[in-house]
């Protein structure tokens, strides 16, 4: 067992390293990274927490930052390089003011400062973000409302997007996204449709090779990746069966050790008991057969007689989704049978592949995503996922806020919590929800918490309002001046507001352009999203600043007593020590 | 137990393409990929360090599909033309060359690369326009009603496949072969154009080129024992047609791989030559007269069936399934007991005997309009057979595409040049609008323009080997090689006159805007797909965007 001490300044080098990878990626002139591994797979993206979760980590404090990356993550879907880069920000931020004051690093003095920096986050940025900052945002949204109020799904998708992928592929994407969005809402509730396109993506979009990304389109129905093996135009409502075993006798599926007894007659009597099933079959008077597994020829020959159309080789969850959202009438007799009515069944060529399509008679789409090489394509796709993930914490969050307002006023009437997309969108925005991105958020904050009069820390305050600065300085990256440009413009703004609120008249019309060109829109961030990335960095920090040494052992971490074994030498164990004052943030 | 090694760390590359190893490697992949481009392109020889196969193609498919590449962003590359290729079945090469030259030449002006990607996706959706507007110079459309366009299209794509080794004669009969094929698979009644009929392609080896040909219908290996006696007997049609898609051999094979228990008493091997001795006499009962099995015929039934007259073709293998069934309107049967349903019996209009070198075929004429025939491609030796068979198949898939946009681009490098030309020409009348909306300095606009262009012209250039100079007239913007014998261009729309002034190709020139060429008489010689060079153009765009775009490589060497 060998320890290791923990100095701040490890924690600096290995959040730097971490902040090295990602921060060519921020924003919509940074780059890409690429990922290969010796098996020949390669990986492309400038997804954040793709690229860490790529990343095999050796250093336990790096792995432990990964795990608080990974959960912001999972909460919100969006933010992982914000995070490391204010994360390493904030460090440096400590390290440098302790060497201004050429103070010894001790530990305890570190965990002092964790923890008024978590004070912070409960008291001050909380503070700021509901009294200044959310005002503002609905200030600055309603007087341009004019010109947001239809787009802002549009502006809200662009501004994800446009840091993930590639210049020129942002708009092709944010056109289909929202395309499909509207497509599947059909005016209904909006945040069940978020959470619906959500949780069952993978069946809802297709992925083709080999074409540029504008081939990108919205289908309708649902795209099944195989083609018919028996094909029949069909008409009108269809119906079709869904079965999940082969109609022969299989005999691979049941074991190895099997043997079959071969009577007299064999074969007319499995011939009459095929004869027997398909009978069955015919009474039922499907026009279709989608099976979870290959059919026997004979099979194939019945439906060929029988004009009937055979699918075979679908993903049985696809076939779950297809009699889920149908409302499947399960057959009693024969066990996994369901039955559901379509409305038509098409064949669909998309890039050099044949695939059916079915159409349901609830309105079903699916997005069609192209792109050149497999590894592009899976950043895309990966995008798309993000795109609804974030969507889905904008809204719940907001109707969580929106619940919370109405349980105060006990007079409201129950039927609000069905919110068409207009009412959810349109409510975000004159919440204050969201932000133009390029930094309107840090610099607000900054702002805010530098002016903050009444908190108790102005230290902590401080530290935490320059380090936020790191994030539009590494935006405007390529052009410090332009940083400098956008800085100046908006304290000028700022102050001109401030005169302006307490005269209470009209607000002057804010020039904040971020290089979108003057005339276009700027996309849009929600501020939910932002101030909880904040406070899970602060959290962070505070997990990383309360470990005191790292031991190294060579035995597996069980919670129960420990015995030593010299067998267990290949398997290598870090055991991270934390200083036993704060069991409370671990987990 | 395996040993264990510790973990070595991963190489990272920062700004890989200032790396100066990476860009070596790409610029190989470049002249590996434009010295193979054109009629007049360098064979590749293909053969690794223990002996073996050895494959001379200069084709991007068979190339990249066997180069391993060292490289990720290569890799990456290759990867991308394939899947072009699989979508289109040509400018595989055009798109290796363009994306290569693209990225070469953004590194070369220090461009910053996001600016460069906005610019290149600007100008790729102005491509787009200009080629599907009706004002296009480099587009003319395909007439169906005659043959002669598509021979053009179908002989570009030979002449541009030198590992077929053809002479002029040669190509000519391929390229007339092959739209005759072409012009097979579609099918007569308009009321069903859900689907193209087939061609199957038949190779044989040590034959002249010459004695290469299409046959309506399809052709198989004549049966073992089929006499011309027997079919003479049969006299003429339509005959019946049973189709077997289930073994005939008599084994008990479907069970798989399982302990077999047989009661005593019990012959199962008897029992089931019985059953197929029974369903002989059936077929005979029903008066078939060609019995079409996918797999092995028991050989007691084959000579009972020819007993009784009845022509047997066994093994007919999966490839052929769809053809035949499409042919003859059987269905296949997949059971031994059931009787034949009167449905799934098909018909066959004449059986002919054909032969072709060493080897006797059995053509089988269709009684209605299907689509199905047989493409019969000789070659001196193997490597050559497998290059013309792939480019056959591939020419045919290009008309294929026509079909659904019923154009062409012209060939020989004419388009790229009159492309890049034209793109020139409106970037720099309206630099400082386009420039401002895309919020990129003036400068880094015109220098992207600049790079864009100088790639398209760079592979006009890439068609040339001999050393030549290209030139481009400063009228039509079309390339023109020196040559005294020929008095057109390189596509062979302009024909040369005294007064017409030209320049060598990617050196300074005024700009200007091309002159489309008005009711001339002359036809292009050469022509290039135009959906499958559309998509390449645009998905070289994209992949040169996206390999600017990666700023760090991260190598996992474990």
């Amino acid at each position: 067992m060998q320890e290791e001490c923990v100095s701040l300044q490890v924690c600096v080098s290995v959040v730097g390293a971490l902040e090295c990878v990602v921060r060519r990626c921020l924003g919509p002139d940074g780059g890409s990274v690429l990922f290969t591994r010796d098996t020949g797979e390669t990986l492309i993206s400038r997804h954040g927490r793709r690229l860490l979760s790529t990343l095999q980590l050796q250093h336990p404090m790096a792995r432990m930052v990964l795990d608080c990356v990974c959960a912001h993550a999972k909460a919100t879907g969006d933010g992982t390089k914000s995070f490391l880069l204010l994360l390493a920000a904030l460090l440096r931020g400590i390290q440098d003011s302790h060497m201004e004051r050429k103070g010894s690093l001790s530990i305890p003095s570190f965990q002092n400062l964790a923890n008024r920096l978590l004070a912070v986050s409960r008291k001050e940025l909380e503070d700021v973000v509901t009294h200044k900052l959310t005002p503002y945002a609905s200030m600055y949204c309603s007087h341009r409302s004019y010109r947001l109020e239809g787009s802002i799904l549009d502006l809200l998708i662009g501004g994800f997007i446009s840091g993930r992928v590639g210049i020129g592929q942002a708009d092709v994407l944010k056109r289909v996204l929202c395309e499909f969005y509207h497509k599947v809402s059909q005016d209904q509730n909006a945040s069940e449709t978020i959470s619906f396109i959500q949780s069952h993506f993978s069946f809802l979009h297709t992925a083709v090779t080999g074409l540029p990304i504008t081939c990108s389109e919205v289908i309708e129905g649902l795209v099944v990746t195989c083609d018919w093996s028996v094909w029949t135009e069909l008409q009108g409502p269809i119906k079709a069966l869904i079965v999940y075993e082969s109609f022969g006798a299989s005999f691979v599926t049941v074991g190895e050790n099997i043997s079959v007894c071969i009577q007299k007659d064999y074969l007319h009597r499995s011939e009459s008991v095929m004869k027997q099933k398909l009978a069955t079959l015919l009474d039922l008077q499907v026009d279709v057969v989608l099976s979870s597994v290959k059919q026997p020829e004979r099979v194939s020959q019945w439906a060929r007689l029988n004009h009937v159309s055979l699918l075979e080789c679908v993903d049985s969850a696809q076939l779950d989704f297809l009699s889920h959202i149908c409302a499947a009438e399960t057959l009693s007799h024969p066990p996994l049978q369901h039955l559901v009515m379509l409305k038509y069944c098409r064949r669909v060529q998309l890039g050099g592949h044949r695939y059916a399509c079915l159409g349901t008679f609830l309105h079903m789409h699916t997005l069609v995503l192209c792109a050149p090489a497999p590894g592009f394509l899976d950043q895309i796709v990966c995008v798309s996922q993000g795109v609804f993930a974030m969507l889905q914490h904008l809204s719940q969050s907001f109707c969580q806020t929106l619940a919370s307002d109405q349980s105060q006023s006990p007079s409201s009437d129950q039927s609000q919590s069905v919110l068409s997309s207009q009412d959810l969108w349109g409510g975000i925005l004159r919440a204050g929800g969201v932000l133009p991105v390029g930094g309107m958020f840090e610099f607000l904050l900054h702002h805010f918490l530098l002016n903050e009069r009444n908190s108790c820390d102005p230290e902590s305050c401080k530290l935490l309002a320059e380090a936020l600065l790191c994030l539009p300085r590494t935006l405007y990256s390529h052009n410090h001046r332009r940083f400098l440009n956008i800085q100046t413009r908006f304290l000028d703004d700022l102050k001109q507001w401030e005169k302006t609120k307490e005269k209470r008249s009209e607000m002057p019309e804010l020039k904040f352009g971020f290089g979108f060109g003057e005339s276009s829109v700027p996309c849009l961030e929600s501020v939910s999203g932002k101030k909880q990335l904040v406070v899970s960095v602060l959290q962070c920090l505070h997990r990383l600043l309360c470990v005191g040494a790292i031991l190294h052992t060579r035995s597996p971490l069980r919670t129960g007593p420990q015995t030593h074994s010299e067998e267990d030498e290949d398997e290598e164990e870090e055991k991270l020590k934390r200083s036993n004052s704060t069991p409370s943030t671990e987990g | 137990m395996s040993r264990i090694c510790k973990k070595k760390p991963a190489v990272c590359t920062d700004e890989p393409l200032s790396n100066s190893n990476i860009c070596q490697k790409m610029a190989l992949l470049r002249n590996i990929l434009s010295s193979a481009y054109g009629p007049t392109g360098r064979l590749k020889q293909i053969h690794n360090n223990v002996g073996g196969h050895v494959l001379t193609t200069s084709t991007s498919t068979a190339l990249l599909k066997r180069v391993d590449m060292s490289g990720p962003l290569l890799k990456m590359i290759s990867t991308a033309v394939q899947h072009h290729t699989t979508c289109y079945s040509d400018c595989g090469l055009f798109m290796g060359i363009f994306t290569l030259r693209l990225i070469e030449n953004t590194q070369n002006n220090g461009l910053r690369t996001a600016a460069a990607a906005k610019v290149y996706k600007h100008l790729v959706e102005e491509c787009n326009m200009y080629l599907k507007g009706d004002s296009c110079g480099c587009k003319v459309p395909v007439d169906f009603s005659s043959s002669d366009s598509i021979i053009a299209l179908a002989r570009s794509m030979i002449t541009s496949k030198p590992a077929c080794m053809l002479n002029s004669r040669e190509t000519k009969h391929i390229s007339s072969l092959i739209a005759q094929a072409f012009l097979y698979s579609i099918h007569c009644n308009t009321s069903s154009v859900s689907c193209f009929g087939r061609t199957v392609t038949i190779g044989i080896e040590s034959q002249s080129v010459s004695d290469s040909s299409v046959f309506p219908g399809l052709l198989v290996d004549v049966p073992e024992m089929l006499q011309p006696a027997d079919l003479e007997r049969l006299g003429s049609g339509p005959f019946k047609v049973v189709l077997f898609s289930v073994s005939l051999s008599g084994d008990i094979s479907e069970v798989g791989d399982v302990t077999l228990e047989i009661h005593r008493g019990v012959d199962p091997e008897h029992d089931l030559l019985q059953q197929l001795l029974k369903l002989g006499e059936q077929v005979v009962m029903d008066k078939v007269s060609l019995f079409a099995c996918q797999k092995v015929v028991h050989p007691v039934l084959q000579h009972y069936l020819r007993k009784h007259g009845v022509v047997v073709i066994e093994r007919l293998g999966l490839a052929l399934m769809e053809p035949f069934v499409q042919l003859t309107g059987a269905q296949a049967i997949a059971s031994l007991c059931a009787s034949v349903p009167v449905e799934a019996f098909g018909m066959v209009k004449e059986f002919c005997l054909q032969s072709c070198g060493s080897r006797e075929l059995l053509q089988l004429l269709p009684s209605k309009d299907a689509a199905v025939s047989t493409m019969l491609l000789c070659h001196r030796n193997e490597t050559m057979l497998e290059e013309l068979k792939m480019t056959c198949k591939r020419a045919e898939h290009v008309l294929r595409l026509t079909l659904r946009e019923p154009c062409a681009l012209l060939g020989g490098g004419c388009t790229e040049t009159l492309l890049a030309t034209h793109i020139t020409h409106m970037s720099c009348s309206k630099a400082s609008e386009i420039a401002q909306a895309l919020s990129i300095s003036h400068s880094e606009f015109i220098m992207a323009v600049k790079a864009f262009c100088s790639s398209l012209q760079s592979v006009a250039l890439s068609l040339d080997h001999d050393g030549q100079d290209c030139l481009i007239d400063m009228t039509y913007a079309h390339r023109w090689v020196p040559d005294i014998y020929s008095k057109t261009c390189s596509c062979g729309l302009v024909e040369d006159r005294s007064n017409l002034e030209k320049t060598p190709l990617n050196t300074a020139y005024p700009t200007f805007c091309p002159v489309s060429l008005k009711n001339t008489d002359s036809q292009p010689r050469i022509l290039d797909s135009f959906s499958a060079k559309l998509n390449a153009l645009n998905v070289a765009v994209e992949m040169a965007n996206l390999v600017l775009d990666v700023k760090y490589v991260i190598e996992d060497i474990n």
